[in-house]
């Protein structure tokens, strides 16, 4: 008797947490294709597939302005309106709000064409030609750099090469050293034949680093995820936040196959950049030519980048003014979530206004630690 | 002597054979220039029994599975040979790297079952369904992650996209061999062109920036000669 009892429970619930999902599935085919990208912006720049905007300053606060522009070098993995997703999830307009110049590097779509490009062609020609064009359309000769995740290992690699262009350097979840013993990417791709990968597969696909990153937390991000949506589908708000994280997880450009071989040898499997042994179109790349203020933001919780690996960064350096900021959250929860919108961009207008302050001492004193 | 004899009338009866073979070929082939129709099994009739047992048996001992392919489509041959090889080398990977997944989810139910019971015993049941699926997602992330960070998980995932890679390599040979035979461009002719481009895109960049620097030198020579001229006056 008992026994029937607790199976007809049983029943009940599984039938009552059913109805609740097809009332999540039936609230999700009213949700039309997110739009994604927020902010007012200018192209100022463009060269081959890449795109530098510029995003229109607020009005409201045209008096308490950062001096310095920002060019957010974002990434070749995923789309860059990660930094601009939704109103009120947007590092950009936290920026704007805080009176910081925002510039945005495109890296558009690569293809075929692109496939022989080489990190070379990244760091000192696009991102030389972009500073360039951003330094010209500001009337500034140096800008702060902010790069994100792979865009801030570029960074790091323009700013060790061509320091007199870059004022301030921000590295958000930026990966330093690839070979931490927590760095469960690395461990899966020193399994991989990289060579016969690219020779193979040329450019290569979205698709497949996603499913590497999934592959991370399958029965969460396969499976969790959805179900939790699905329970908490009524709020129609919620629902649209998640398709725009949805377009924006799986909308994932190719990457260039030349490019990407360099750059899984050279920083994941050799951790060249650690070594100190990189050269990048034959221009010996060394992380101790950084010598101007860096501002190190990682997340405590990043599956993807350990905070071990960017932590690195403190000890390659040597700047005397060097910053490192850990937030509470996970690799994309820095960008969208409630705290990250509170938090990140006030510290990176902050920091950064303090070094508007010092800058020009800075640049003539010299910042290098003895 | 008279082995000679019987090899001398065997080996006679084949010339005569092959003539006969030559000869109906030649009608044929006449006829077939009148007619559309073309009886190509009668080409082989004059084909004994002993010729097709000599034959079959050339041909099981030559084109066995290991054995390297000979003739005039031996490529081809060994292409679509290697295409086959390396894709029961990816099911092979396949095979194990599911297994090794099949394995973790009865490890994870081992593992809930252990929680299930713990929490019975420390008189906490589960509330309801989603609480017992958010544990086991808990205990499946958990025995996952343990052997994720695991060398032998690494090493089975990257043999198995070695596995694909190498099978995706010979349906490219097969496909590119496909695509000239029909006069086709292919993905080889195409990236030759592409890294040519992106050699010249680079010759092109270093000419520009060598008259830049030119540029640059003649106006600041230019401008230092009309300072000192100033300076003169």
């Amino acid at each position: 008797m008992k026994e029937a009892n607790v199976t007809e429970a049983l029943l009940r619930d599984v039938q009552a947490w059913l109805e609740r999902l097809e009332k999540g599935a039936r609230a999700l085919a009213n949700v039309r294709e997110p739009e994604v990208g927020c902010s007012a912006k200018e192209a100022i720049y463009r060269e081959d597939k890449l795109v530098v905007y510029r995003y229109q300053p607020l009005e409201v606060v045209a008096q308490a302005r950062v001096r310095t522009p920002v060019l957010i070098c974002y990434a070749l993995v995923n789309r860059p309106y990660m930094m601009d997703l939704q109103p009120d999830r947007s590092l950009v307009r936290g920026l704007l709000s805080r009176g910081v110049d925002v510039y945005l590097i495109d890296w558009g779509y690569p293809d075929g064409a692109d496939r022989y490009l080489e990190l070379e062609d990244y760091v000192l020609r696009y991102l030389d030609n972009c500073t360039r064009a951003v330094c010209e359309h500001s009337r500034t000769k140096a800008l702060t750099l902010l790069g994100v995740c792979q865009g801030g290992t570029l960074s790091l690699c323009y700013a060790a090469a061509r320091p007199q262009r870059v004022r301030n350097l921000i590295t958000m979840v930026t990966p330093v050293d690839f070979r931490t013993p927590d760095n469960v990417l690395t461990k899966w791709s020193d399994a991989v034949d990289i060579d016969a990968l690219v020779d193979t597969v040329g450019n290569i696909p979205g698709e497949m680093l996603n499913a590497m990153f999934l592959a991370l937390m399958p029965y969460r991000l396969l499976s969790q995820k959805y179900v939790d949506i699905f329970e908490r589908s009524v709020d129609r708000e919620a629902l649209e936040t998640f398709m725009r994280m949805e377009k924006w997880i799986f909308d994932s450009p190719d990457q260039p196959a030349e490019m990407y071989r360099q750059f899984m040898k050279w920083f994941v499997k050799e951790n060249r950049l650690v070594s100190g042994t990189l050269e990048i179109g034959g221009e010996r790349i060394d992380l101790r030519r950084i010598d101007m203020p860096v501002f190190n933001i990682y997340a405590e919780r990043d599956h993807l980048v350990p905070p071990s690996a960017s932590r690195a960064l403190r000890g390659l350096v040597t700047t005397r003014d060097y910053t490192e900021y850990a937030f509470a959250g996970g690799h994309v929860g820095i960008y969208v979530s409630a705290a990250a919108q509170r938090e990140v961009p006030t510290r990176i207008a902050q920091w950064l206004a303090e070094r508007d302050r010092r800058g020009t001492r800075r640049r003539a004193g010299g910042g290098r630690k003895s | 002597m008279q082995a000679r004899d019987v090899n001398e009338n065997w080996a006679q009866a084949w010339i005569d054979e092959q003539r006969r073979n030559c000869e109906r070929m030649a009608e044929e082939r006449a006829r077939s220039n009148v007619d559309t129709e073309v009886d190509v099994a009668a080409l082989f009739s004059g084909f004994g029994r002993e010729w097709l047992n000599v034959a079959e048996r050339w041909l099981r001992a030559g084109f066995s599975a290991g054995a390297p392919p000979i003739g005039w489509a031996r490529e081809h041959q060994l292409a679509w040979r290697e295409l086959v090889d390396a894709q029961l080398a990816y099911r092979k990977c396949e095979t194990d790297w599911l297994a090794r997944l099949v394995a973790i989810h009865a490890q994870a139910l081992d593992r809930l079952e252990r929680v299930v019971r713990a929490r019975a015993q420390e008189n906490r049941p589960l509330e309801d369904v989603r609480e017992l699926y958010d544990l086991w997602i808990e205990c499946a992330e958990d025995v996952y992650a343990e052997v994720a960070r695991s060398d032998e998980y690494a090493q089975l995932q990257g043999a198995l996209i070695n596995a694909a890679v190498q099978w995706r390599a010979k349906q490219q040979i097969v496909l590119e061999r496909v695509l000239k035979q029909f006069d086709l461009p292919t993905r080889a002719e195409l990236n030759s062109v592409h890294r040519e481009l992106r050699a010249l895109r680079r010759r092109l960049d270093r000419i520009e920036q060598g008259v830049v620097a030119r540029d640059r030198t003649k106006k600041s020579t230019a401008q230092s000669a009309s300072t000192k001229k100033r300076r003169r006056a």
